[in-house]
């Protein structure tokens, strides 16, 4: 773990470093371990009557430079008793998955969890994170999503009420020692060789696939014996060929043994500068049918040009996008039912969960493929409302749109082979 | 196609007759328009003319420039351009407390410093000990990225941070500035310097202790208001 000095108390010390050094006339970040040149910034301090370096990359965890000595702790193992409450019993599926990451621990095997949307993956790891408590063994479950991290925080900690676990995203302090996390991918940074068991939620989203160097934050964190879990209901390509296809686990049924809604195709031109009837009925059914809708767009602007219109005739109606000051507090609000209709960029695509949802693509030939499926992913995952609609209004059909459709399709044909769906 | 100083991503500057003769643009469009979110519209509202506060309803005298003419030589004029809100206030945080010192090239591009003929520039001091743990100063780094000829005449004690403070509070603490170096300021048109404007107590402590110098004439320019 990476330490102030200031705030050392009874700590075992591994290493005492600057936060960047030099390696082959190149700086190596310790936090990060970027050596791109693009990621220094280097200035003169005066008041040193020095040349200071700093790593941009990780400025958000901490500023690391060539003058500041940090502390780098031993890490340590605490047993607990690692024990959960599930209000409901997993179903076959589940189990089979369950058993198959226990087995992955023990073994220090690594895996990819290829689980369809909706099929109980928060759930299927808690009986090896239990195990892994009882060995003592270091726990991270990460996620590049912020909203994946806080939703399966709560989930977590609702089940393993007796731990002491640590969420950390943006701004938030750790309280405990670091032996259960719950965390952003990028916090990871600031642990080194301390876990043993590592879940990796949601692979393949945005910032994961992008950079690099988060791969590598997963790979430090980790210590020489480790069991990796990658949980995604899109995994892509790089990642299924690069693992064995005995190392891939793929689950295609929902734990409530319904099928996987297959998205519609619809032709519609949208036009952001007037109120187009189709849209306003579709709304008003939705409304009198008391169902929520999620609107996906693929353009901010396009969004909020939307929204000014049709907000005057519908009053429950809201937006949210990543760079929303208020962006917490919408999906909150969203959740607690506040809003029926709301418009939305890829954000909630992942890791959103609420009854009685509809969702609708608009433009949705500008979609990847994972994208779509996770969009369509959104509907019908409680158990008292498993079915909806998913409909992709689109300006000609693509590729990736009719691939998304036959993941799906194929995907809930493979559930009905197991019988894991009753249909 | 060049990177965003802000945000380092790629952007199109397009290049045409009506660009040839501008500089070449530093900032993206999404970047541009946070900017421009926070640029104080002085026409559209209500605002004293003398520090920009806006005023209230049933506000004819701007009370704040009141209260600080009870204490201090009231200065001429306060230029800024910008609220301290949105993107001003993250990069404001990251600069000062995160230490991204390459912040700094962001304000540099984006601040402009008001034209009037003035004979000394004076950025508003840090304590020493604070520059020493920051290894930079804030206010002295972004006037030397926009290339300004600045004179640094004052220095300043630690005192409590001012965010902490209340309004009152501070105007009661004893003034922590003094001048360091001898300069012949009298009859001069002088600048002065700060980050973020807020109840001016700062800056007029700052005039106070100057104006023993006979100075003519001071306007206060901040990054943020």
């Amino acid at each position: 773990m990476i330490n102030d000095q200031s705030k050392l108390t009874d700590e075992a010390i591994e290493n005492v470093t600057t936060g960047i050094i030099k390696q082959n006339k190149q700086w190596v970040c310790q936090q990060c371990h970027t050596s791109r040149p693009e990621h220094f910034y280097s200035y003169y301090a005066p008041m040193l009557n020095k040349k200071v370096v700093y790593c941009r990359n990780c400025i958000s965890l901490g500023r690391m430079d060539n003058i500041n000595q940090i502390v780098i702790t031993k890490s340590k193992r605490n047993i607990s008793q690692g024990i959960y409450q599930l209000s409901f019993q997993l179903s076959e599926q589940q189990l089979f998955a369950s058993t198959a990451i226990l087995n992955a621990l023990k073994h220090f095997d690594s895996k990819v969890l290829y689980a369809v949307t909706g099929a109980g993956k928060t759930e299927m790891i808690f009986e090896a994170i239990s195990y892994a408590r009882q060995q003592g063994y270091n726990v991270a479950i990460v996620s590049p999503r912020v909203d994946v991290v806080i939703e399966v925080g709560l989930r977590i900690q609702d089940a393993f009420k007796q731990e002491q676990i640590d969420i950390l995203y943006q701004g938030q302090p750790q309280r405990y020692n670091g032996h259960f996390v719950v965390a952003t991918v990028h916090q990871l940074y600031r642990f080194k060789c301390h876990f043993d068991f590592v879940i990796v939620d949601e692979v393949d989203a945005f910032p994961l696939t992008m950079d690099p160097t988060l791969m590598d934050a997963i790979k430090h964190a980790s210590k020489q014996r480790y069991c990796h879990i990658f949980m995604t209901a899109t995994p892509p390509k790089a990642l299924l060929q690069k693992m064995k296809p005995e190392h891939i686990i793929t689950l295609s049924a929902r734990f409530h043994r319904h099928p996987l809604p297959v998205p519609q195709f619809k032709y519609f031109k949208l036009k952001p500068h007037t109120m187009q009837c189709r849209i306003s009925n579709l709304f008003k059914q939705q409304i009198d049918k008391r169902r929520y809708t999620l609107v996906f767009f693929d353009n901010i602007k396009l969004m909020k040009s939307c929204y000014s219109i049709y907000k005057t005739q519908f009053e429950h109606l809201a937006y949210v996008y990543s760079e929303d000051t208020l962006r917490f507090e919408k999906v909150n609000d969203l959740r607690l039912g506040k809003y029926q209709i709301v418009f939305t960029t890829t954000i909630l695509e992942r890791g959103f969960t609420m009854a009685h949802l509809d969702v609708i693509v608009f433009r949705s030939q500008n979609f990847e493929s994972s994208a779509l499926v996770q969009i369509a992913g959104r509907v019908g995952r409680k158990r008292e409302a498993p079915n909806g609609r998913v409909l992709f209004l689109h300006e000609g059909i693509t590729i990736k749109m009719l691939k998304a459709r036959r993941d799906i399709m194929h995907m809930n044909r493979l559930a009905m082979e197991k019988g894991w769906i009753d249909a | 196609m060049p990177n965003c100083i802000q945000c380092h991503k790629l952007f199109i500057d397009p290049f045409n007759a009506l660009t040839f003769y501008r500089r070449p643009a530093q900032l993206c469009e999404q970047c541009t328009n946070q900017w421009e979110e926070i640029t104080l519209k002085l026409t559209l509202q209500q605002r004293c003319s003398k520090c920009l506060k806006l005023l209230e309803k049933a506000e004819s005298v701007c009370l704040d420039c009141a209260f600080l003419s009870q204490q201090y030589p009231l200065m001429h004029q306060l230029y800024c351009d910008f609220k301290y809100d949105g993107i001003m206030k993250q990069l404001m945080h990251q600069y000062k407390f995160m230490k991204d010192v390459a912040i700094s090239d962001v304000f540099a591009t984006r601040l402009r410093l008001p034209r009037g003929p003035y004979d000394v520039i004076i950025p508003i001091p840090s304590p020493y000990e604070r520059d020493l743990e920051r290894t930079f100063n804030p206010v002295e780094v972004v006037l030397q990225k926009m290339k300004v000829n600045y004179e640094q005449l004052l220095v300043t004690r630690v005192r409590p941070k001012q965010s902490l403070l209340g309004k009152q509070l501070r105007a009661r603490l004893d003034n922590p500035f003094e001048i360091s170096k001898s300069a012949d300021l009298e009859n001069k048109y002088v600048l002065l310097v700060d980050d973020i404007y807020t109840t001016g107590i700062t800056v007029h402590q700052a005039i106070a202790k100057l104006s023993v110098r006979k100075i003519r004439k001071f306007d206060v320019f901040t990054f943020a208001r």
